[in-house]
């Protein structure tokens, strides 16, 4: 009961710190509004129209799309380390974004204009990259393939990110920034993007909170789930599946944005447990706020100049990761 | 003639929860199980006895359905595994590996998975699920431990943990593979004092154990596999008189008593 109470503390706080954070996002920019203006701007008649395009055509796709980016990646992130048993996969470590952004690059190349293609290809990459990670790292069976997850990811990464920096020089027309694609941020994303890889997004969260109730059984090992009547091996493919469906659409219009994926579902378990069907949810409000702030934090910081919002968080994340790992080790 | 009617006599009255038929397996172009056949009435204690490497714990994995055979037949209660959904068929059979997980999970979560064979797609407990929780904390012991998390416990308490979760999936027939490795005697005791509880309630125990004694004095029936294949099925007696001991395991059993009468079992290097 007491551990009941303390759960919905931590989500009526991240709720606020979510809103907070959206809020500041809607504030802050080149222009500074109060939060009357932002407030008359968005729900009446009566407010002043510049502000209003400046809000809704400017700002809202970005926190839109920063919204959608953090939930996808921190879910994404939440699926492979759950699928795979391992605390360190997430979409950018084991390469499934940069066989996206492979895809992307190779879809900005060859069909300039097909935009709505990208994030199905997004996804097609990533799928292809999940499979291949962990064809090399479970097909050669034996011990130590937690391992093996890791460093089948580094590798394959390194092959495709050698293969989106061989066709930024191929085609340096083919993106606005090769440096902000591969760093991921949301200085280039318009309204138009967004529809299809927030479809995707939204449906792959769904999916994602139906199978948690049986993701939670993997963490018991294939034996003892098998025995519980899970079948182990699709629902595995499924999750891994499911996280590349996710981060091939947040690669789609945000770029390799990753750190999110690695950071989040720890952090969330250090706040609610190991529970994923809490987790989960967890997941989803903590990637949103931390993208939102870091994008917000990447667009003022340094104003009138822009940083990828990439850059910010990993400059966030990394430290904040190294601070988990270190508690860790005193707590064992 | 005689004998067969007296087989079927048997079959009448004895419940078999668990049934193997010349079960085969093959991995990776190494024959680790040959034909085993083996039966696990309810009601009984089978302890199922075998070297390393004789395929005791691959057999049990068989039977949950973890590996799937190349040859022979598994039926649980008559029904043949093949034709029973995962989850049906962990209605019917539970199983507590030997290498068991560090978990951060409390023990209240774990026995509480125990549960997900009868939960819906949602997973919400309903009161039979929190009866049956109940039911396999109070077997097992674990209820001063609910709240800890696994990964803090000591391997005979992590131990009960697990027996508690296989005993929360509330099947008929229980398998438990080494259940007593690496403990000491006082969970020793608290296990066997389990399986002797479910035993009474008419559970049908399938039990892989190394230690001679143990088995002897725990076991109704004992089997024993060798390299793949069932070399002796039958009643704990006929194991002790039979040499089976000797031939499979080098062993050779002395009947012992006590001075206040109690008979027991001690196994010699037949050599010595």
């Amino acid at each position: 009961m007491k551990k009941k109470i303390a759960c919905a503390i931590v989500f009526f706080v991240l709720i606020l710190i979510l809103a907070v954070s959206v809020l500041l996002a809607f504030a802050f920019g080149s222009v500074r509004f109060g939060i009357g203006e932002i407030f008359l701007a968005l729900f009446s008649e009566r407010g002043d129209p510049t502000i209003r395009v400046i809000l809704i055509q400017l700002r809202l796709p970005r926190i839109a799309a920063a919204l959608l980016a953090g939930s996808g990646l921190a879910v994404a992130g939440l699926l492979l380390q759950t699928a795979t048993d391992n605390d360190l996969c997430s979409p950018n470590v084991i390469g499934v974004n940069a066989g996206a952004g492979f895809s992307v690059m190779l879809c900005l190349c060859l069909f300039p204009m097909a935009f709505a293609l990208l994030p199905v290809l997004a996804f097609a990459g990533a799928a292809v990259t999940t499979l291949l990670v962990l064809g090399i790292s479970f097909g050669a069976a034996g011990r130590g393939v937690r391992l093996r997850v890791v460093l089948a990811g580094v590798a394959v990464a390194a092959l495709f990110n050698a293969g989106i920096s061989f066709l930024s020089q191929l085609y340096p027309d083919a993106i606005a920034s090769y440096s902000a694609f591969s760093v991921g941020g949301f200085r280039d994303v318009y309204a138009e993007d967004l529809p299809v890889p927030a479809c995707m997004i939204f449906f792959g969260l769904a999916l994602s909170a139906l199978l948690s109730p049986r993701l939670n059984l993997l963490c018991l090992g294939d034996d003892i789930a098998a025995g519980l009547g899970v079948r182990v091996r699709p629902l595995r493919f499924f999750a891994l599946l499911l996280a590349s469906f996710l981060s091939g659409a947040v690669v789609s219009f945000a770029g390799l944005l990753g750190f999110a994926g690695l950071v989040v579902p720890h952090m969330a378990r250090r706040l609610v447990g190991h529970d994923v069907r809490i987790l989960l949810p967890a997941c989803i409000l903590c990637g949103a706020a931390l993208v939102v702030l870091s994008d917000l934090a990447a667009r003022t910081l340094f104003a009138p100049a822009e940083l990828p919002a990439g850059i910010l968080m990993a400059a966030l994340g990394a430290p904040f990761f190294l601070y988990l790992l270190f508690r860790r080790r005193v707590a064992a | 003639m005689s004998m067969n009617q007296a087989e079927e006599g048997k079959n009448a009255t004895e419940e078999i929860l668990i049934e193997c038929k010349g079960v085969c397996l093959s991995y990776r172009k190494r024959e680790i199980l040959r034909g085993a056949d083996l039966r696990v009435p309810a009601g009984k204690i089978t302890v199922l006895l075998g070297k390393n490497g004789s395929g005791k714990t691959t057999l049990l994995r068989c039977i949950c359905g973890i590996r799937r055979i190349t040859a022979g037949e598994i039926y649980l209660s008559r029904d043949p595994l093949i034709h029973l959904s995962p989850r049906e068929r962990a209605r019917r059979v539970a199983l507590m590996p030997q290498n068991l997980p560090s978990l951060h999970r409390s023990v209240a979560e774990l026995v509480e998975m125990g549960r997900s064979p009868y939960l819906s797609f949602g997973g919400r407990l309903g009161d039979g699920d929190r009866a049956a929780i109940e039911r396999a904390v109070e077997k097992t012991d674990t209820r001063s431990h609910l709240k800890d998390a696994v990964c803090t416990l000591s391997g005979g308490e992590r131990q009960l943990a697990f027996f508690a979760m296989a005993l929360a999936q509330n099947t008929r027939a229980v398998m438990l593979d080494e259940p007593t490795a690496n403990l000491d005697t006082e969970y020793r005791r608290k296990v066997f004092q389990t399986l002797r509880t479910l035993r009474q309630e008419g559970c049908g125990l399938l039990v892989t154990l190394h230690n001679m004694e143990e088995a002897v004095s725990v076991a109704d029936r004992i089997a024993v596999l060798d390299s793949g294949k069932m070399i002796f099925e039958g009643e704990t007696e006929e194991f002790l008189y039979s040499g089976i001991s000797e031939r499979a395991f080098g062993l050779r059993p002395i009947f012992a008593q006590t001075e206040t009468g109690e008979r027991f079992t001690v196994f010699r290097s037949a050599d010595e």
